[in-house]
Order: structure tokens, then C-alpha cells, then sequence
């Protein structure tokens, strides 16, 4: 039986294109003040920290976390660096959990992050691709998720429009988000209108690239119960990988999500995460992934993601609200995007969430995803303590 | 005090054919423009243990505090803390090998800044009294700095 | 109290300056799976793996895009510590001793041999007040050697005898890539870098993997005879700019110590061998005073009088430390494998006698700025 971990505090900066008032560091410490605030805690009950960001490429400095161990509030404390692409902002929440899990840790800082300006963003994203085997071709992010969206939408016939949608009602939702970049009031002709960038998709079913911070305070249960009135139970996690490439890969069958989310639905005893999840929190960098995902996680039925969204079952007044802070397609920094899933995933359960708050949400889900579109990570939030 | 009513810089650079623009943040900035305006170094206070950074990084890691808004004078003269000289060099290696490097603090500092020693390897020794020596012009870039000389 | 956790195994690829005609995938390959074979654990028992990679040192973003496959982790619990493998074994350790995972695989690799050697560590350099100064692991470390002579007024032959003691090491350790019989004189007149370390005191740049296999108490049994068990760990990080600090003082290093060996019940003086990483022989100095091993400045001294001899009372580096082989990402791995070889008496030629209790400790970032102790016993 594992130690109980909750979070008890959360931070973020409100996403933007570019910050030219703060460097890297800058905006890691704002996002950790701001959840030292929000826990009630100082730097003094940090017991450890642990720090993510990806491609160091991005900010052109290896080793990130070094150059921002001042600001993170590392100071003569442990301290290391995640990177798992998309996922670490996920992947360093996990962590943060870890921490705590293991026993050796009481409350931990986790804290996450990308200055995506700093530098050209597709430029030195096309480094992902292998040198020797794919660079040449490479363009980017847009052209993976293509790809993916391509085969996904002939097998199941999801039509474009439906995947505008998603579009539509992500920025919608951030315009209840004080923190997203995004807050769009636009419709599905301005979607299917807009220039194309990777067939099937165009600008704006495309996220932003947005300079900006998120971190999080995990506690264990004692200190939980002492600092926090409300924490978010962490119930579940899993984080599992799949490969980039492999012969038999289809691209529309996400088998690693498929396995993370059943191995946490077991945890908790969801057998029927549609009704049993009351908020879920995805990673929608493009918007037909918003359908492939809310599929993988049993949402609704296999092929099913395009009626989903047109029912308006996904939206805030639907039974199964997705990404009621505007998601991914509404501010993306990379570094932090996946730990604001979780982020925002615990402010649905602990009341926190404000004008984007579902009501009476007790169980969310946070999910992230990265790399050759194959890692992916889950993670089950409550307010109910397990 | 606000980050953003801090005066604050970019520097442009890059990384084999990648270009990048980094923010320098409020104190650097404003460091950056003393050297490029005034030709002299000033110090960020930290309010809660009074230590003075040269060159600052908007916040005492040790403290976890902003630093003070208003910089404190230091210099004009500092003292070599540590040094090197380095005779291999690396593609980001800002003078021909063989060349000086030192840690100077300076005079009112609490820490020291890391730049080139103008001087023969013989003469330069832990301890060893300098000036900064400016270039002629100066852009707002740690490079203005040509380096230290012995006093 | 966590769940005891144990390393059950450990494979080293051998180091080499270069392998021009092996992909780096096959090099991690080639460590991983004849590691499973050797533990007859089938890759179905593999519950976890936490890797080490660097994307700078790769050249290819999101390094472990790449790397999961070649080390099993397909469809497994994964993520990635972006840090030299010693660190990696601290957040594999907490998923273990967590209790959900019985067995956790750390995989740390390089091929240093594909960038310039001071450029890994010279792209840590933040861009305002470093990058402009080309400063790098070399020249910090240099500033940090010349900052501990004048410090404790210790001479040049100091850094010469502790690498000199490294490389006659390493003659009697298979996987050594620099290994010499060398005298304290020889190292001195070695080619300068960077004053005062000359290239014998300062480490190569190597192609290779580690990866240890991480086991919790209820299973260890299972896949080895003689579990070296992790009775502490402790990391500790200072701050960034070199300028910030004193670069003399070890406090980093000692509070990374202390935490390590409070979680271990032990101090000290209960070590009988010691693994450390520093980039030159200088900062091996510094990191045996931090562990403990000898007063502030008195490293030097301990040294000459033999105590860290392969016949003294401390024996360290029997491997040869990292100044024989230098795997970016893997090094500390290495350090654990050899106290793990030790520990269980596997340790050939190079064998201390009797041990039962070992230090790895390995650093992160530019002039010890970030130290990792562990403390491994049987």
C-alpha cells in the first residue's frame, strides 16, 4: 500500500508569447512563489525540489536546471532535472509524487517551465528528429501530429469540421482562464479558414508557443492535513512509453495511453471513467488529439471522438467537461503544459478553479503526452482521500 | 517591487546556425546598461542578509528574496579571488589561448564576477589589486567589458 | 519506513575514446540485454526504467525518443532523469521504495566523442555573463582548483598525486580507457589546459552506457546472490554562478554527505572505500574532505601519508575513478558499479579486502555545484 500524497498548493504564470522581463529563471521563481502562496508555505518547508523543462535546446543552455537553482529554490536542497519532451511538465509531477511516495520527503517542490522565445521554437524542435535518419524531413511539431491526425481521422471518419470544433471550444473555454494565451472567440468557418500548415491541420487548430511557468506543492498525509483544508488526493499515476518508431505502429491506436489510463482507472476502481471522472484535463497540442485521446481514455467508444465534441458533451455544460481551462491549443510552453494539466486538474478538486470550475468536481484526470507522440502520462486527482 | 518596472535587456547570440534572442532579466539588464552607458559596475543588495551581488541575478538563491530595486556602488577597484590560465580553448573561447581568467570581486561586492585578466601570467596571483578596462564602444554586452588590469 | 531497495546488477560497456562504427542505440543494447541475461531476469520482470540522457550531448532533442527501445522500456513505466546517472538511481530508488515498482532498471550513456570535449559542458553556461567568457567545466574547474590551493595554501603536486594515484589505479581495472603508471612528476609535465590542471588531472571524454538494475528487498534475492543494498543517498545543490561562491568551500558536498549518511545510520568513518567524480583530480581533493575523509584543506596531506592507497585505509578510487574513463551521463553509474563490484568481492586485482561498506558519489553542473552521495552496503 503506498504512502499517501496530496497536493496542497499550486502556482502558475499566465502564458504569453514573450516575456522580455524576466529571463528563464525568472519565470521558474514566479511560478514557485505563486504556489508557495497558494500552499501557505515559505522556501523553509521545501524539503526537496524537483525541476523539469524540456529541450534544452529552447533556452540554449544545457543543464537548465543548474542555471535556475537559485530560483527554484534549491539552494543547499536536493534537487534534480526531468525531461521526457511534452510529458515533463507530467513526468515532473509524478516525481514530485515520487518524492513523497518513497518516504524520503515530506513536502516537495515540483516546478516546471520553457522560455520557448529565446530561441526559433520549430527550429529547434526539428532536433528531435534523428540526424542521420529524419531531420532533413523534419518540420517541426505540426508534421507528426499530421500524420497521426491524417490516419486517425480516414480510419474513423472524423471530418474536419468536428476537429474545428475542439478548436472552438478550447479557446472558449480560456476565456475563463486568467493564465492561457489564447482567449479566442472564434467558429468553426474561422478554423476550416485559416492558413494550413501540415494537411489536416491549419493555424488555428495549432497551439501557441508561449513563454511561461507552473509548479506544484506535494505533501505528505500528515502535513497535508495540517497545511491544506482541501488537498488533492493523489490516486494514480503512470507514465509509460511507447517506441518512436516501430513496424506495426498505428498511429491512430495510442497504446501506450490506452495502457497508462487502464492502469489507473484499476487503482481507483474506475470501471467507467465517463461517469466516474468529473473534469478531465488532456494534452491537445492539435485539435484532432483532443477526440484521439478522449477515445484512448474510454471517454466514449473507439472512432466516437467527433460526436463527442458536437454533442457538447465535452464542454462545460456537458457531462464530461474537457480541459475547462482552455488546454493545450490555448497556451503551450512545453516545459510546463503537462504539469498544468495537473495543475488544473487540482484546482477542479480542491474549488480552486474560479470561473473555469466544474461544479462539485471530486475526481479529475491530467494527461500528457510527448516525444514521438509516444509517451504518455496520467495522472488521477481527488478530493476524496483513498 | 514589479519585475516588469525593471529596466531590462536582450542579447542576441546563437548555437551552431541556431539563433537566439535571450532576455537578460531586471539586474543584468540594468548591469549590462551601466557598462554601456556609465563604464563602471554596480551591486544588487540583498535585503535579508545584506549581500551584495556582482553580477546579479534579480534574487538571492541563498535567501530566496528579490534583491533591492536600487543598485549600491562598488568599486572602481576589485580583487583577484581565483584565476586561470587557459591554453585550451573551446568554441566559445573569448580570446585566443593563451589567455587570463579571472574571479574578481569587486571593492563593496560580496561575490566576484568571471572575465578575462589583462595581464602577463607571471604577474597575476590570488589577491592581485584591479580596474576594469572598457572597450571603446560598448553595446550593453558583458563583452564591453574588455577585462581587468592590474592597478 | 520506505521499502529497502537493492541494486541486483550492473553492466558497463566499456569505455573508449570513440566508437566511430557503433550507434549509440546499439551501445545501449549491448549493455542492457546481456545485463538481463546475466540476472536471468526476463524482460517481463522489468517493471521500471528510469533513464539518463543528455539531448546536448546527443544532439537530438528529447533524447530518450530514441533510447527507450534500445533500453527496454517499450510499453513500460518510463521516464527520464535528464542528469548523470547518479541521479537517476536517487528518483529509481523512490519509485522502488515506494512499493510500486519491484524492480527498476537506471541506464545512463554517452558518445562524448561526438562533440567538441569542453563543449557539453560548456553549453551549461548561462548566456549573459558566461557564455560571453566561454566558460566551461574546464575553466571553472580550474578557477576552483586555483581558489582551493590559495585557500588552504596547498601545492601543485597535490592534484598531480591524486591523479597520479587514479591512473596507476586503473591499470588493473578492464574497463579502463586512461590507465598509467604514472609518477606525480609526469602528471605535472603533462600538457597545461588550464592552470594548474594539466590533461592527466582532468578527465577524458569516453563512448559508453551503464545501467544498474534496482530491486526491492522482497525480490532481490531473486536475481542475485549478494544484493548490494542503498542504505542512503543525498544530493545537494549550490548556487549557479561560479562567481557566487566560494569555490574553496565544500559545503555542498558535505551537506549532500550528511544526508546520505544520516539515512544510512553510518558516518564516515564507517566507510571502507570510496568511488568520487569531480572533473579533475583537484575537485576528487575537495570531494574527499566534503565526504568526510579528511578536515577542510587536509585532502592532500591524507593522500601523501597513503591513507586513500588500494592498500590504505580508505581505498579510493580503485577504478580509476573518472579520470580514466569518462562516460557524460554515465560516470556516476560507473562509480556505483565499481563499490556494487566491491561490495560483493568481484572486484578482481583491484579487490579490497573485506568491504562492506562503499561511497559512490558523483557531481552535476560546473565546479561541484551539485553532488550526489550514495551510500551502498552488504
Amino acid at each position: 500500500m503506498a504512502r499517501k500524497v496530496a497536493v496542497i498548493g499550486t502556482g502558475q504564470t499566465k502564458t504569453v508569447t514573450r516575456r522580455t522581463d524576466v529571463d528563464f529563471p525568472g519565470l521558474v521563481r514566479e511560478a514557485v512563489t505563486a504556489a508557495l502562496g497558494d500552499a501557505g508555505i515559505t522556501m523553509r518547508d521545501v524539503d526537496a525540489v524537483i525541476f523539469g523543462s524540456s529541450p534544452e535546446y529552447f533556452e540554449g543552455v544545457n543543464n537548465p536546471e543548474k542555471w535556475c537553482l537559485d530560483a527554484s529554490g534549491g539552494f543547499m536542497k536536493p534537487q534534480f532535472r526531468m525531461h521526457t519532451g511534452g510529458t515533463v511538465g507530467a513526468s515532473t509531477g509524478i516525481g514530485g509524487y515520487y518524492h513523497v511516495a518513497s518516504g524520503m520527503f515530506g513536502v516537495v517542490l515540483a516546478v516546471t517551465g520553457d522560455k520557448l522565445s529565446e530561441g526559433e521554437v520549430q527550429y529547434n524542435l526539428s532536433t528531435v528528429y534523428d540526424p542521420i535518419f529524419g531531420r532533413d524531413m523534419a518540420a517541426g511539431a505540426p508534421s507528426a501530429v499530421a500524420i497521426q491526425a491524417s490516419r486517425y481521422m480516414h480510419k474513423y471518419g472524423v471530418t474536419e469540421e468536428q476537429t474545428a470544433m475542439v478548436a472552438v471550444q478550447d479557446r472558449k473555454n480560456a476565456r475563463n482562464n486568467p493564465y492561457a494565451q489564447l482567449q479566442l472567440d472564434i467558429t468553426v468557418e474561422d478554423v476550416m479558414k485559416s492558413p494550413p500548415l501540415c494537411t489536416p491541420i491549419k493555424l488555428l487548430d495549432a497551439c501557441p508557443a508561449s513563454d511561461g511557468a507552473a509548479a506544484m506543492i506535494f505533501a505528505c498525509e500528515e502535513k497535508a492535513k495540517k497545511l491544506c483544508p482541501r488537498p488533492a488526493w493523489v490516486r494514480a499515476v503512470s507514465g509509460i512509453a511507447e517506441s518512436a518508431n516501430y513496424p506495426y505502429r498505428d498511429w491512430a491506436e495510442p497504446i501506450a495511453l490506452i495502457k497508462a489510463a487502464r492502469k489507473c482507472y484499476a487503482e481507483c476502481g474506475i470501471t467507467d471513467p465517463r461517469k466516474q471522472l468529473d473534469v478531465v484535463e488532456l494534452y491537445d497540442a492539435f485539435s484532432p488529439q483532443m477526440l484521439i485521446w478522449a477515445e484512448a481514455l474510454g471517454l466514449c467508444e473507439r472512432g466516437e471522438g467527433g460526436r463527442l465534441i458536437e454533442s457538447g458533451a465535452a464542454s462545460m455544460q456537458g457531462d464530461i467537461p474537457i480541459n475547462p481551462s482552455g488546454g493545450v491549443l490555448s497556451a503551450n510552453t512545453i516545459g510546463a503544459t503537462a504539469m498544468v494539466r495537473q495543475v488544473e486538474a487540482c484546482l477542479q478538486v480542491m474549488g480552486g478553479a474560479d470561473q473555469r470550475q466544474v461544479e462539485g468536481a471530486e475526481w479529475a484526470l491530467a494527461h500528457g503526452w510527448g516525444g514521438g507522440i509516444q509517451f504518455h502520462t496520467v495522472m488521477i486527482v481527488s478530493s476524496e482521500e483513498p | 517591487m514589479k519585475m516588469s518596472d525593471r529596466k531590462y535587456g536582450v542579447m542576441k547570440g546563437s548555437i551552431g546556425d541556431a539563433p537566439y534572442n535571450w532576455t537578460t532579466g531586471g539586474t543584468a539588464g540594468r548591469l549590462l546598461a551601466e557598462f554601456r552607458d556609465k563604464r563602471r559596475f554596480v551591486g544588487f543588495r540583498c535585503p535579508a542578509c545584506g549581500k551584495v551581488y556582482v553580477p546579479a541575478r534579480d534574487i538571492c538563491g541563498e535567501c530566496y528574496e528579490d534583491l533591492e530595486e536600487e543598485p549600491v556602488k562598488v568599486g572602481p577597484q576589485g580583487e583577484v579571488v581565483s584565476f586561470t590560465i587557459i591554453r585550451e580553448a573551446n568554441p566559445e573561447s573569448p580570446a585566443e589561448v593563451p589567455y587570463a581568467l579571472g574571479v574578481v570581486r569587486m571593492d563593496g561586492a560580496d561575490t566576484g564576477i568571471v572575465a578575462l585578466l589583462l595581464a602577463d601570467e607571471k604577474d597575476i596571483g590570488v589577491g592581485m589589486r584591479v580596474v576594469p578596462v572598457w572597450r571603446e564602444e560598448r553595446t550593453g554586452h558583458m563583452s564591453d567589458l574588455r577585462g581587468f588590469a592590474p592597478v | 519506513m520506505a521499502e529497502k531497495v537493492a541494486i541486483v546488477g550492473v553492466k558497463e560497456y566499456k569505455p573508449a575514446e570513440a566508437y566511430p562504427d557503433t550507434f549509440y542505440t546499439q551501445i545501449i543494447v549491448d549493455t542492457v540485454m546481456p545485463l538481463l541475461e546475466e540476472m536471468n531476469m526476463p524482460w517481463e520482470e522489468m517493471e521500471s526504467l528510469v533513464a539518463a540522457g543528455c539531448d546536448m550531448q546527443d544532439g537530438r532533442s528529447i533524447s530518450n525518443v530514441f533510447t527507450v527501445d534500445a533500453m527496454g522500456g517499450f510499453m513500460k513505466e518510463e521516464s527520464k532523469v535528464e542528469e548523470d546517472m547518479a541521479v537517476a538511481l536517487i528518483y529509481a530508488y523512490m519509485r522502488v521504495a515506494s512499493g510500486r515498482f519491484q524492480t527498476c532498471l537506471v541506464c545512463g550513456y554517452g558518445k562524448g566523442s561526438e562533440l567538441h570535449p569542453h563543449y557539453f559542458t560548456g553549453l551549461q553556461s548561462e548566456p549573459v555573463f558566461m557564455k560571453p567568457m566561454g566558460l566551461d567545466g574546464l575553466s571553472t574547474s580550474a578557477l576552483q582548483a586555483t581558489a582551493y590551493m590559495s585557500k588552504y595554501g596547498i601545492s601543485r603536486e597535490a592534484g598531480a598525486a591524486m591523479a597520479a594515484l587514479d591512473l596507476r589505479n586503473a591499470l588493473k581495472d578492464p574497463n579502463a580507457q586512461r590507465a598509467m603508471d604514472v609518477s606525480v612528476d609526469e602528471v605535472l609535465r603533462s600538457r597545461e589546459l588550464a592552470y594548474p590542471i594539466t590533461e592527466l588531472e582532468y578527465v577524458p571524454v569516453s563512448d559508453g552506457c551503464v545501467a544498474v538494475m534496482l530491486a526491492s528487498g522482497e525480490v532481490a534475492s531473486k536475481y542475485a546472490d549478494k544484493p548490494v543494498w542503498i542504505e542512503g543517498i543525498g544530493n545537494c545543490n549550490d548556487l549557479f554562478y561560479p562567481g557566487h561562491r566560494d569555490l574553496a568551500d565544500t559545503r555542498c558536498v558535505k551537506a549532500a554527505a550528511e544526508r546520505a549518511y544520516k539515512m544510512a545510520g553510518v558516518g564516515a568513518a564507517d566507510i571502507q572505500l570510496a568511488e568520487v567524480y569531480g572533473y579533475s583530480s583537484w575537485q576528487e581533493l575537495m570531494v574527499l574532505e566534503g565526504l568526510g575523509f579528511a578536515g577542510d584543506g587536509g585532502a592532500p596531506a591524507a593522500l601523501e601519508a597513503g591513507k586513500f592507497n588500494p592498500g590504505g585505509e580508505l581505498p579510493v578510487n580503485t577504478s580509476g575513478g573518472a579520470l580514466s574513463a569518462n562516460v557524460w551521463m554515465a560516470c556516476g553509474g560507473a562509480r556505483v558499479a565499481e563499490c556494487f563490484l566491491q561490495l560483493r568481492g568481484e572486484a578482481g586485482g583491484r579487490q579490497v579486502e573485506g568491504a562492506t561498506r562503499a561511497v559512490a558519489h558523483a557531481v552535476s553542473g560546473l565546479a561541484l555545484q551539485s553532488n550526489t552521495v550514495i551510500v551502498l552496503g552488504r
